[in-house]
């Protein structure tokens, strides 16, 4: 925070006709943000006229703001409140995303994993059919009236038969249900083969990998005895991004996306890593930090690093994106998306850790393969790890209420509201921001979080404080890029639409 | 709001403003810090302490009218863990004081946020639900939240200005607040 | 022999109560009233854990068990923290 914005007088205040408002320092500028997510750039000498209560009806300042819902005489305040409530309606439904463990085992081990593996013997780690049966029957319970099966382990194609058991099962009970209803498997790609690809693309599962850049890095993060793990997923990316062809999917829009987990080697090396995904017909580049769950903690040492080299890896590889942006490819950070559909568009894309409320509990929840059923996917990691505080219930025995009422999913929904955490509040990207309660709970003890202590705080200031940075510039060319990757383009052919529609 | 550890100097300041924070390192490894309760309700106290207790042993007592005595032990019995401890503490305290203020502040705001978020997430109960209810003639006709009641039986003064006699007000009519700083 | 010192406006007796129920087989524990709160004496039982390990656990139990009950007493908006 900069305290040099404003020379304090001996009482500072506002104009009678300002709604409230935040304010932060990006590039020389003052950033504005209003309770409804409005922003605009005024300089420090229209702020300090601010804090001195002053405003002149006739300014250009005025017009200004005026324009964009910052005097509060001219608030439409009908369209506004229409606006909010539309942005927030992913409250008014339950979990859209329902994460199935099919089993711990996994054939890699990777340096940063935070799914708490097991060997490939431990068979007792595999989902029976009937815990399978059961977390659909709840997940198909749930108000959203979309539905998100995802399939994760461990490796997920390890437990091939489950998987096939639970789609079987999904599809025919959601006649009874009738959601739209969709599947993702995140998988290392290493088990897949003809008969698997077959059922898998045939039932419109969406398929997404881990590349952590090009070969020598990804198999040194990522270990397959025996074998390249970077070669098999490339090859596997390939085929199927060539069976969407095949089906006359448009391939800008159907392919196989892949996740990044950046460590301290990755940050050395912002461009390659762009281009190793944008080689394997990547569209959306994922930047995700290293986080503090399983396996990651214990080789915290070797792979972890300073947020602040985080910041300067991100601004890059960004920069880079956009760049390539310019000279005709179509790629974007995802991050850089999920923000910037709030600022530019006034609209939640409903990612679960960045937003306020955060999703844990009420937006997804995670099925193991021992039945426990968690606020999230993270919770469930730190239960592997010998914490068992988002655990909330049991698919042989829960009900879909029971669980939505459990005082953990309570405690999260009060301690994620942003606006009223402090720091947040005071915070000029906090309509726009949002930090998992599991997050703060694991590095900082507390389900609320210290936000100046917070590495995922200050990973999401840095994002949005380049964002910014970006539309202050106001290059036409940037901001066109920066808008179209506000674009959501509905990916219909992976939604077994219900039978009703 | 300063960016410098709140244990900066702490016992420098407890000499010139005994009314603040004194932090004292003990012998064994342990360290007490007072706290002043007007600036630290004791409901912050307790919810720092209680963060704390799966890593420190901590122990709460009182050093003076107002005053609240909190000594912190590692664990692991290392003296520079508990003076990092020490610190995260009071970084705490300070999170956990503003947050009861906050909350006290904007209640309306958390509680319709929340009950929208939970509501919309169970839905309505169903029918078993309803039949397992236990709703009898005694309880029928209970209203908790005085629904039945008319605005002029709940608002109606009692001799003299009452604790709730204004009408809620919707978030048009609240005034404005001083622009806030930013971070 | 290890004393702790419960005041009685941070600690309440119930809590207190629960705590030195809790750890009873693990050493030898005695509790009495005194003007502003609760002293618990603390003796090691004979090949068993030691005393301060023991003072200090029946001391975070205690403090635990007091933020929860005081929490579950206070009004709604307090849950907002």
């Amino acid at each position: 925070m900069s305290t040099s914005l404003i020379t304090l007088g001996s009482k500072p205040s506002a104009p009678p006709d300002l709604v409230p408002i935040r304010f932060r320092d990006v590039g020389g500028d003052v950033l504005l943000t209003g309770p409804w997510g409005d922003w605009i750039f005024v300089s420090q000498a229209e702020l300090a006229t601010l804090a001195r209560g002053k405003l002149d009806p006739s300014s250009d300042l005025f017009a200004r703001l005026a324009d964009k819902n910052f005097i509060r005489s001219k608030v439409d305040v009908d369209k506004v409140a229409t606006a909010m409530r539309e942005k927030k309606r992913f409250l008014d439904y339950g979990p859209i995303l329902h994460m199935m463990i099919v089993t711990l085992r996994c054939n890699e081990t990777c340096v940063y994993c935070h799914a708490s593996r097991a060997d490939m013997d431990a068979v007792h780690t595999d989902m029976t059919p009937e815990i399978a049966e059961r977390s659909v029957d709840l997940a198909l319970q749930s108000t959203s009236p979309s539905v998100t099966i995802e399939f994760q382990g461990g490796e997920p194609l390890v437990a091939f038969p489950i998987v096939k058991h639970i789609v079987n099962y999904a599809l025919q009970r959601n006649r009874a249900y009738g959601k739209d209803l969709g599947f993702t498997m995140v998988s290392n790609l290493a088990l897949m083969d003809d008969e698997k690809m077959k059922f898998l693309v045939g039932n419109k599962v969406q398929i997404c990998t881990s590349i952590d850049g090009p070969e020598p890095l990804h198999n040194k993060q990522r270990v397959l005895v025996g074998g390249s793990a970077y070669f098999e997923s490339a090859r596997w990316i390939e085929r199927i991004n060539k069976a969407y062809i095949d089906l006359g999917l448009d391939p800008t829009l159907y392919h196989v996306e892949a996740l990044l987990t950046t460590t301290r080697d990755t940050l050395k090396r912002p461009r390659e890593i762009v281009d190793t995904l944008l080689s394997l017909g990547c569209r959306a580049i994922f930047l995700r930090p290293v986080d503090p769950f399983g396996f990651a903690e214990k080789t915290r040492s070797k792979i972890e690093y300073d947020r602040a080299e985080y910041r300067e890896f991100y601004r890059t590889a960004v920069d880079y994106i956009l760049d390539l942006n310019k000279r005709g490819e179509q790629v974007l950070e995802r991050y850089a998306a999920i923000f910037l559909t709030k600022i530019l568009r006034g609209e939640d894309p409903n990612f679960m850790d960045i937003r306020s409320p955060g999703g844990s509990g009420i937006g997804a929840l995670a099925y193991n393969y021992d039945g426990k059923i968690f606020t999230s996917d993270e919770g469930r990691m730190m239960y592997e790890t010998g914490d068992d505080s988002f655990v909330i219930g049991d698919a042989r025995t829960a009900t879909y209420r029971g669980l939505m009422k459990h005082e953990t999913i309570r405690a999260l929904v009060l301690a994620s509201i942003r606006e009223v955490q402090p720091d947040c509040v005071s915070c000029a990207y906090v309509p726009y921001c949002g930090v998992q309660a599991e997050h703060n709970h694991r590095t900082q003890g507390t389900i609320f979080g210290r936000m100046r202590e917070s590495t995922l705080c200050m990973v999401h200031k840095g994002i949005q404080d380049y964002l910014f940075e970006k539309l202050r510039e106001n290059d036409p060319s940037t901001v066109e890029i920066l808008r179209r990757w506000t674009t959501v383009r509905e990916r219909t052919h992976f939604v077994h639409a219900s039978a009703a529609s | 709001m300063s960016d410098s550890s709140p244990n900066d100097g702490a016992l420098d300041r407890a000499e010139r403003d005994p009314g603040s924070v004194a932090t004292t390192a003990l012998g064994d490894g342990a360290v007490q810090i007072d706290f002043d309760e007007a600036y630290y309700p004791k409901d912050a106290i307790y919810g720092a302490a209680y963060v704390f207790i799966d890593r420190c042993y901590v122990h709460l007592d009182r050093a003076g009218d107002r005053r609240v005595r909190v000594t912190l032990r590692s664990k692991t019995g290392a003296p520079l863990d508990t003076q990092a401890l020490a610190g995260e503490l009071q970084n705490e305290l300070l999170c956990q004081a503003w947050r009861l203020s906050i909350a006290a502040e904007n209640r309306q705001l958390i509680e319709s946020i929340a009950a929208r978020a939970l509501g919309g997430a169970a839905g309505p109960p169903g029918l078993d639900e309803l039949l397992a209810m236990d709703i009898d003639e005694a309880s029928a006709f209970e209203d908790p939240l005085g629904i039945a009641m008319s605005w002029e039986e709940k608002y109606k003064k009692k001799g003299g200005a009452t604790d709730d006699a204004a009408p809620e007000k919707s978030p048009a009519d609240e005034p404005a607040s001083d622009a806030e700083k930013g971070s | 022999m290890i004393q702790i010192r419960f005041h009685e406006e941070l600690y309440d007796a119930l809590s207190i109560d629960e705590a030195v129920k809790t750890y009873e087989p693990y050493a030898k524990l005695t509790a009495h009233r005194e003007a502003g709160g609760t002293i618990v004496h603390v003796e090691a039982l004979e090949g068993g854990a030691d005393e301060p390990l023991i003072a200090a656990e029946l001391g975070n139990f205690a403090l635990g068990r007091a933020v929860e009950r005081s929490r579950a007493q206070t009004p709604t908006a307090k849950e907002g923290t």
